[in-house]
């Protein structure tokens, strides 16, 4: 490739800021969703905002789509790139703007590490809540774009909560700024509708989020069960009390023999499901609450509830949770993370179904993820070079998001649609919703250049040029090709 | 009092009734209402309209206790819901205080004292349908608490004072009820007072920090809810960080606070004005001598502002005003009585590149501008 607009794009962003040794572009050929695979054409990446608009113009004018990218840590397939689409990506916008300590905002640069904001504002006493796993390597600009969340947002609510403002980058090149430092109340929340666009609007280059004082004290709950069913009855208990935790986190007893192979911990014997539980807030108080919460999961069946010994064993619990789909890397070559949600009350119906479904497809799927919302992560494991294994777990998936939506859930509550689970947007949403969203979508971007074939099926004019060949291969085909499969 | 730019009024029994009006559209542009308490937001529109009473969709469809959802129709009296949650022991903090229908606070985006902790509408709508201009159902998100599939929805359509449509249903996050309340108040707060309380307080995970004064003088309160313990200490702890100057509410005092804050921002009987500048500045300065002329009061934890003054505002007096919010980053919006004619004071300036996406928007969404147009900032009428 030695076209114009290639040699443009390094004047703009330096030789070294356009990846165009095929060595070099295989590293953005998926994302943490490795069931599907594109090796990008052009990979670029903008070392300001300036030159990511000029980029981005310029990659408009050579009537090309463009992919934005963060970290890459998507388990969606949301920054997978179609054919003749350039992945813009903004993790060289790492700079923390400005940080305001009496107003608890910063101003933050897209390619800003998310654990990097909430170290910087540790140092003020506040954090970034929105706390994903991957929040050692995930930006903010891919949490604004996926709407992220994390163990914590039980109680302190997910990206959307903690967005002030966005700068938008529009397909086209052109800033725009969405929201202000003080919210708005004159007419639609544009920059609410953006955060969770998963891309398709245009690229964040930089937000002003919100921070929160960091708790001045915690208290941490393990609660061992017999089975995954007390455990989720479990957490319906603790609920009902009245109580909200900062975070419920469940782990089945194939994370536990990962963690502990891992970590070094050691879990009570016997244990099908853990617990994790935290309080926090003003230290008067946290014990009757931990105490109600200890309850809760005796009169559920927990047969041990203890309390994290000190801070260092709360610290390698959080850290053992957050890397737990790490940590199943030695029990399987590949893991397939699904996200589906279901009213809390029904958890003890879909761990069961979690179970038949693993059974009947002869996966192993192991369960860590935050109960307290009823969200699911069931982790399927399987090794990506036999095939046919790989075709029983994208039914096992589909058949898990489906039951989700028969229960009255959603298919996703955190990871976003991606191209994974387009398919099943037709069985989520009604034609005319979708229709509705995809003017949505137009409107920001009449071309679909952005992200095309992803997070809304592109219907209604929109050929979502750019579209990952064979994408969407996963749900759509053990669906038969059914409606909804671009 | 029926404001001069309504031609007709109809009376929708139920959905598919709306959506044959919409598709039948004998007479445009419509305007979705509920109890009419805010015709007064906004600008008027380009035509005179025909409002559409949903009231007649006042079904509590589902209340899924356990789960803490509850999902019902736009027409829905807030008093009637607030009421049917109480029996369960929960409740949805921003619809405190808030008179009228479900759907009408979140077409109007009404937003009480304890946004600031709790979150506004938005932040407790968990799913939406509403019908287009089409007269097509559309739905956004659903029915459990945590969601990301498809575009927010919920955030286009609150505030939209029913630009995208006709709100029939939503489904909302419920909260168990606290076990008790309190507060402490301090009467003329210093500025250093107020600075400290600006950076101190929110680690005291108050549901509200304010500056307000409701016709006695500069006030500063902070307001506690939950666990009896945990209220007990939290009392204690904001009442001894500033000496003896304080009062301690009772708790039925405090479990009041935001009913009477909402009762304060209604606009049946005056002008009232809506916005907000970064708390810092709320609290840095002393508030505008205009502003101190009548009722007002400003959340010290986001910023929110709420003022209702004794006469509608000279345009000299609210551009002064202005500037002082613009200072502090933030706007000020003013709401009028539905008797009103016009509203100069309906929206403050806005970022230019926002309005003309929401143009766009608009235009992409209701091309034949079916729903009442010109209402909103980016709809030049």
């Amino acid at each position: 490739m030695t076209d114009d607009w290639i040699r443009d794009l390094e004047g703009i962003v330096g030789k070294e800021g356009v990846v165009r040794r095929p060595s070099a572009r295989a590293a953005y050929e998926c994302d943490a969703y490795t069931l599907e695979r594109a090796v990008p054409e052009l990979v670029v990446l903008p070392r300001t905002v300036e030159e990511a608009s000029r980029v981005v113009a310029r990659i408009a004018a050579a009537g090309r789509a463009l992919v934005p990218r963060g970290a890459g840590t998507s388990l969606a397939g949301g920054c997978l790139a179609g054919e003749g689409a350039v992945v813009v990506a903004l993790t060289r916008l790492r700079r923390i703007e400005e940080l305001d300590p009496v107003n608890r905002q910063a101003l933050v640069q897209g390619g800003v590490v998310n654990l990097a904001l909430g170290r910087t504002a540790h140092r003020h006493g506040l954090t970034f809540a929105p706390d994903p796993s991957s929040q050692q390597v995930c930006t903010v600009g891919g949490n604004v774009a996926n709407n992220s969340g994390g163990p914590h947002t039980l109680k302190y609510g997910v990206t959307v909560n903690h967005v002030l403002a966005v700068e938008l980058l529009t397909p086209d090149g052109e800033r725009r700024w969405l929201g202000g430092r003080v919210p708005a109340r004159g007419g639609p929340d544009l920059t609410g509708l953006t955060v969770g666009s998963e891309g398709t609007f245009g690229l964040i280059t930089r937000a002003w989020v919100r921070l929160v004082p960091v708790s001045p004290s915690v208290r941490t709950l393990l609660a061992a069960f017999p089975d995954a069913e007390a455990a989720g009855g479990a957490v319906n208990h603790i609920l009902a009390a009245g109580l909200v935790p900062a975070a419920v986190e469940m782990m089945d007893a194939l994370i536990l023999e990962a963690l502990a192979a891992a970590f070094g911990l050691a879990f009570p014997k016997g244990t099908a499901a853990l617990l994790l539980v935290e309080v926090d807030g003003l230290d008067e108080g946290l014990d009757e609450e931990a105490e109600l919460i200890a309850e809760a999961c005796r009169t559920a069946g927990a047969f041990e509830v203890r309390a994290a010994h000190d801070a260092e064993e709360r610290t390698l619990l959080w850290t053992a949770r957050k890397r737990a789909f790490g940590a199943l890397g030695r029990l399987a070559r590949n893991v397939c993370t699904q996200d589906g949600v279901v009213p809390r009350t029904r958890l003890p119906e879909i761990l069961r179904f979690i179970g038949e479904a693993g059974r009947r497809h002869r996966i192993r799927i192991a369960n860590v993820f935050h109960a307290g919302d009823g969200n699911l992560h069931p982790a399927l494991l399987y090794d990506e070079r036999d095939e046919e294994e790989v075709e029983r777990v994208l039914a096992a998936s589909a058949e898990i998001l489906e039951r989700c939506l028969d229960l009255g859930g959603s298919l996703t509550g955190e990871h976003g649609i991606g191209v994974e689970k387009l398919a099943l947007m037709n069985r989520a949403f009604s034609p005319a919703s979708l229709e509705y969203m995809g003017r949505v979508r137009r409107a920001f971007d009449p071309d679909c250049r952005a992200n095309p074939g992803k997070a809304v099926p592109a219907g209604g004019g929109c050929s979502d040029a750019g579209l990952v060949a064979g994408a969407v291969r996963a749900l759509a085909r053990v669906r038969g090709g059914r409606e909804g499969a671009p | 009092v029926t404001p001069s730019w309504v031609a007709r009024r109809l009376a929708v029994r139920d959905e598919e009734e709306l959506k044959n009006i919409v598709r039948e559209c004998a007479f445009p542009p419509y305007l979705p209402v509920g109890s009419e308490a805010h015709l007064g937001r906004g600008r008027p529109p380009e035509r005179p309209v025909t409002l559409l009473s949903l009231t007649a969709l006042d079904r509590i469809v589902e209340h899924a206790r356990e789960d803490f959802t509850v999902t019902v129709e736009a027409g829905v009296a807030t008093a009637a819901l607030r009421t049917r949650l109480a029996e369960s022991s929960q409740w949805i903090p921003a619809l405190e205080g808030m008179e009228g229908t479900v759907g009408g606070v979140v077409a109007c985006d009404r937003r009480g004292v304890l946004a600031g902790a709790l979150g506004s509408m938005h932040d407790a709508l968990l799913g939406i349908r509403f019908v287009d201009a089409r007269g097509d159902a559309v739905q956004g998100g659903g029915r459990v608490v945590k969601n990301v599939a498809g575009y927010n929805l919920m955030r286009l359509a609150t505030g939209s004072l029913g630009a995208v449509g006709a709100i029939v249903e939503v489904t909302l996050r419920t909260r168990s009820r606290p076990e008790s309340w309190g507060a402490v108040e301090w009467a003329d707060p210093s500025d250093v007072m107020l600075g400290e309380a600006v950076r101190e307080a929110p680690a005291w995970d108050p549901l509200a920090l304010l500056r307000f004064d409701l016709g006695e003088g500069d006030r500063l309160l902070a307001l506690f809810a939950g666990s009896r313990t945990r209220v007990a200490a939290q009392v204690e702890r904001a009442r001894s960080r500033w000496g003896t100057t304080s009062r301690v509410l009772s708790p039925e005092e405090a479990r009041e606070l935001p009913g009477i804050f909402a009762a304060y921002a209604r606009p049946e009987h005056g002008p009232v004005g809506w916005g907000g500048a970064l708390p810092g500045h709320l609290a840095s300065r002393p508030a505008p001598p205009v502003i101190a002329e009548g009722a007002w009061w400003g959340d010290l934890l986001q910023g929110h502002v709420g003022w209702c003054p004794p006469a509608p505002p000279a345009p000299q007096t609210l551009a002064r005003l202005r500037a002082w919010f613009a200072d502090g980053q933030g706007h000020l919006h003013l709401d009028v009585p539905r008797s009103a004619g016009a509203n100069p004071g309906a929206w403050d300036r806005r970022r230019e590149g926002e309005e003309a996406l929401w143009g766009r928007l608009r235009t992409a969404l209701d091309p034949d501008r079916v729903w009442a147009y010109g209402r909103l900032p980016g709809e030049a009428s």
